[in-house]
């Protein structure tokens, strides 16, 4: 349902870092290979129908929040780097990039680089893209993600200070509009985001911040030219609907709520192949019904899809033209506490709730054995990744002497009490995820055996999260998906947007996601985050329950496609290396 | 009668803008905030942040100022901006109502056409072997889900025997074409109509089972009448009075599309942008979409009163 959109655009957009909904390893990925041996090897032409569940909104680059939106301007724009199947950078606009002291970012940008339109691409089009979230009239979402600018938290500051003026009605529309330019050119001026030359654009930062290299690596540079006239409602200007960049596919039209079409961009090479595509064209199909974009690839109407768990054996066995890929997606599901609640506030308590859930049975079960049960915050196929940490046993007879041993006995009822007060809570999770209301029964059944009783509710989505936000929730079910850079300030700093959503705050794990943010190194970046890891899991802040795979369905007409990679273009990441197999008439 | 219709028209306005009000207010009243949906997480968890986007969109305004600015602006014909596209409300609206109307038109066409021959005949030879099973084909059109319809159709058609495509308009990447579209149209058509035929038939035939009782029909068969002038000339038009109403109240359901079908078949139609409108809080998408519901919806309860005068001659304006 439309639901599951809007739970997945709304989490992915976490951290303001790109939209990323899946992952890729070696070790976890699977697929099943039933054509494209007898290629003949590539040659330009054909034409690929992907489909996706919504329609994209916009296609302005810093304007995207949403997956649809995001996979087509990967497609149309290039960004300073780009990111391969492990998740390591590499130079697509940008030829290099040197960092000094960790904070002065220095990029050189490749030469003759042509947009869509034959204008060359320079460092005035870098610096337009990033000062243009900063303007004033700017109405996206990512203003927060370049704070560390020398210049940028104060321009902020100076933005509140004089809409709150407007709203108190100490000046007027105009003036504020004027101190708002005002505010935003002495900013410019500061040179935090500054042109060395035609070629170089220089970022400073205030201190050393790590996730920055992520944040100005996850929007595609947009034309000067074109858009600096308009920077005032971007939202409607003619590019949001005709975008014109410098990427692998140039824009051909768009028939809202049905077809995006892309054609292929024959002079550019600042991808894996370093060479230009060999598919000629790209129609991207919206299908709103999930079962409709199966059905529409299993009739050859289209050439990719999604595949549920449950259909998974049905294509691998029955689906002679259609090869599967499936990889671990960058994201996990899990059961959140409030843990200022004192059902919830220690943490061995919480341990023993893990220990009495059978998340073996969930991923099983719902997943089909499609996934693999999460031990703590983070995913396998990222860098930062503790291999050592493993999930808790399932042990209901630990788990209830656990209970016992914190004053819980059973009642007349078989429901554990204590001073009085029975162990029963409300579990909440969004209606319309099936997977997680069928989790959310499962973990009732098996809390219910070790004598505790769960009560499961389903709210609509905006509810849910607003629930899920406030102080009255006692537990839930829900996912985080995961951006390239492994930060996790905003979920588990006691600083951070959701600190709401579960309260839980350790000044070690404070001081070590400050840390990890000064560090740059990616070796020792990773040790931090690796230690972040297992104290969360230690102190089981959350119940984690399962990583799911990402199933893609690919017509086997197309050769080359391997497993997904972690950004927002999942299984296209080496689409520049794909071909149509000529021998396959289809 | 031209008078009447001009009367009919004017007392559409108050009634419209008492709708529009209504549902403005009710809307507010939900649960769910537009900018709160509008944001990611993180930032929708900071009040300055909500407090911020809020004023760019005049939300921060008491409920009445909004309506009137709303409404301003309405009756300039200007439904304002979807929050969450680049698109104009009208935009989005010119857009999909074509694409509804297209399909509903022709399976009204279809199914009224199909439903009266269906009634006509069950109604003539009550309890032969054909009323019966077209009493059957009723109750399954009416009983099965449109869902599980257009399911089996599509696994039938599309899947098992490859001879009709199961999405979209048009085959991607093609110009449209006629018969193209006339191909794509077929099942979700079908899904559409079977339920329409079901149950229109079941009000021609039992309509016109009460008509062949009344006083004027055994005049005309005593006056020695061909069954077929009877039924077709007399009795018939009689029958279709209170067919008419029914179908009066449909139309503005042409518009409103066919929201689980249009799903099914990818079909960009109104159904799934008032749908995603509704999901995602883009109230002035939800707002202008009510504003042409409650217009037609009055508007076919007129057409159907005007229906009554052509096919009842006894019925005047006043």
């Amino acid at each position: 349902m439309q639901t599951k959109r809007l739970a997945i655009g709304a989490l992915a957009a976490l951290l303001g870092t790109s939209l990323v909904l899946s992952g890729c390893s070696t070790k976890s990925s699977e697929s099943t290979d039933k054509g494209g041996e007898t290629a003949k090897g590539p040659t330009v032409g054909g034409e690929f129908i992907y489909t996706s569940i919504g329609d994209a909104k916009t296609l302005i680059p810093i304007l995207t929040q949403d997956t649809a939106s995001s996979f087509v301007t990967n497609f149309v724009y290039d960004t300073l780097f780009n990111y391969d199947e492990k998740l390591q950078p590499y130079p697509a606009l940008a030829e290099k990039v040197d960092i000094k002291d960790d904070k002065v970012y220095t990029f050189t940008l490749k030469k003759g680089v042509k947009f869509h339109d034959g204008v060359e691409l320079k460092a005035d089009d870098v610096v337009f893209t990033f000062t243009a979230i900063a303007h004033p009239k700017y109405t996206g979402v990512r203003f927060s993600s370049f704070t560390g600018i020398v210049g940028w938290e104060e321009l902020g500051k100076e933005y509140d200070k004089i809409r709150a003026d407007l709203k108190d009605k100490k000046i007027d529309q105009a003036a504020a509009d004027k101190a708002m330019m005002d505010a935003y050119n002495a900013f410019l001026a500061k040179g935090g985001i500054k042109k060395l030359d035609d070629y170089t654009v220089q970022f400073t930062l205030k201190e050393p911040f790590a996730p920055f290299f992520d944040s100005v690596n996850s929007y595609g540079i947009m034309p000067k030219h074109l858009l600096e006239s308009k920077v005032d409602d971007l939202a409607h200007a003619p590019e949001a609907t005709k975008p014109i960049g410098t990427g692998q596919m140039k824009f051909v039209s768009w028939v809202k709520d049905d077809t995006i079409t892309l054609e292929r961009n024959p002079d550019w090479k600042y991808g894996i192949a370093k060479a230009p595509l060999n598919i000629n064209k790209l129609l991207i199909k919206t299908i709103p019904d999930q079962n409709s974009n199966m059905v529409a690839l299993e009739t050859g109407e289209t050439d990719y899809a999604a595949i549920t768990p449950d259909n998974f054996d049905h294509f691998k066995n029955d689906v002679k033209h259609v090869n599967l890929f499936e990889y671990m997606a960058f994201s996990y599901t899990y059961m959140g506490y409030e843990t200022k609640n004192p059902l919830f506030s220690d943490k061995d308590v919480r341990r023993a709730l893990t220990m009495a859930i059978n998340r073996q049975q969930i991923v099983d079960t719902i997943l089909k054995g499609h996934g693999k049960v999460a031990a703590t915050h983070g995913t396998p196929v990222r860098w930062d990744f503790n291999p050592s940490i493993q999930p808790l046993p399932y042990d209901q007879a630990e788990a209830l002497k656990i209970l016992e041993s914190k004053g819980w006995k059973k009642g007349a009822d078989g429901i554990l009490e204590k001073d009085g007060q029975k162990f029963s809570f409300k579990l909440v999770t969004n209606n319309g995820n099936k997977l997680r209301e069928q989790a959310a029964v499962i973990i009732q059944q098996e809390l219910k055996k070790i004598g505790i009783d769960v009560k499961v509710e389903l709210m609509e989505w905006n509810a849910f999260l607003d629930f899920v936000d406030s102080d009255k929730k006692e537990a839930y079910i829900l996912g985080w998906s995961l951006g390239t850079d492994p930060d996790p300030y905003e979920i588990f700093h006691s600083k951070g947007g959701f600190q709401m959503d579960h309260h839980y705050t350790n000044p070690k794990v404070d001081e070590l996601i400050e840390k990890g943010r000064k560090t740059t190194k990616q070796e020792e970046r990773a040790k931090i985050y690796q230690e972040i890891q297992k104290i969360l899991a230690d102190d089981q802040v959350y119940t984690w329950l399962y990583f799911g795979n990402t199933i893609a369905g690919v017509n086997n007409r197309f050769v080359g496609p391997k497993t997904g990679s972690p950004s927002s273009v999942g299984i296209f990441w080496n689409f520049d290396q794909w071909y149509v197999n000529n021998n396959k008439t289809q | 009668m031209f008078q009447y219709i001009t009367r009919r028209l004017l007392a559409l306005i108050p009634l419209v803008l008492v709708i529009s009000a209504l549902s403005f207010g009710l809307y507010h009243l939900a649960p769910g905030d537009p900018v709160k949906s509008m944001l990611p997480r993180e930032l929708a968890a900071n009040p300055a942040e909500v407090a911020r986007v809020k004023a760019i969109y005049g939300l921060d305004q008491p409920l009445p100022v909004q309506y009137v600015r709303w409404l301003g602006q309405a009756v300039k014909g200007n439904l304002g901006y979807s929050l969450n596209s680049s698109e104009s409300v009208m935009q989005k609206l010119g857009r999909a109502v074509p694409n509804s109307l297209k399909l509903s038109i022709i399976a009204f066409v279809v199914s009224t056409a199909l439903a009266i021959i269906l009634g006509v005949i069950s109604a003539t030879r009550r309890y032969s072997v054909f009323d019966q099973l077209a009493t059957l084909f009723s109750f399954v059109g009416i009983a099965a889900p449109s869902f599980w319809i257009a399911t089996l159709l599509v696994y039938i058609f599309a899947v098992k025997l490859k001879v009709l495509p199961a999405t979209s308009m048009y085959t991607p990447g093609k110009p449209p074409e006629f018969w193209d579209g006339l191909l794509h149209m077929i099942l979700p058509v079908t899904v559409m109509a079977i339920p329409q035929i079901a149950s229109i038939s079941r009000f021609v035939r039992s309509s016109l089972m009460d008509v062949l009782k009344a006083d004027y029909i055994r005049t005309a068969k005593a006056k020695g009448l061909s069954e077929r002038v009877m039924i077709f000339k007399h009795a018939l038009r009689n029958s279709l009075i209170p067919v008419i109403t029914i179908i009066g109240l449909d139309i503005p359901a042409f518009v409103s599309g066919a929201v689980i079908i249009e799903r099914i078949f990818a079909w960009p139609g109104m159904g799934r942008v008032t749908v995603d409108a509704v999901f995602s809080n883009d109230y002035p998408v939800v707002m202008g979409a009510n504003l042409l519901f409650a217009g037609l919806t009055v508007l076919g309860s007129l057409i159907a009163d005007v229906l009554y005068a052509v096919a009842d001659p006894r019925v005047k304006f006043s």
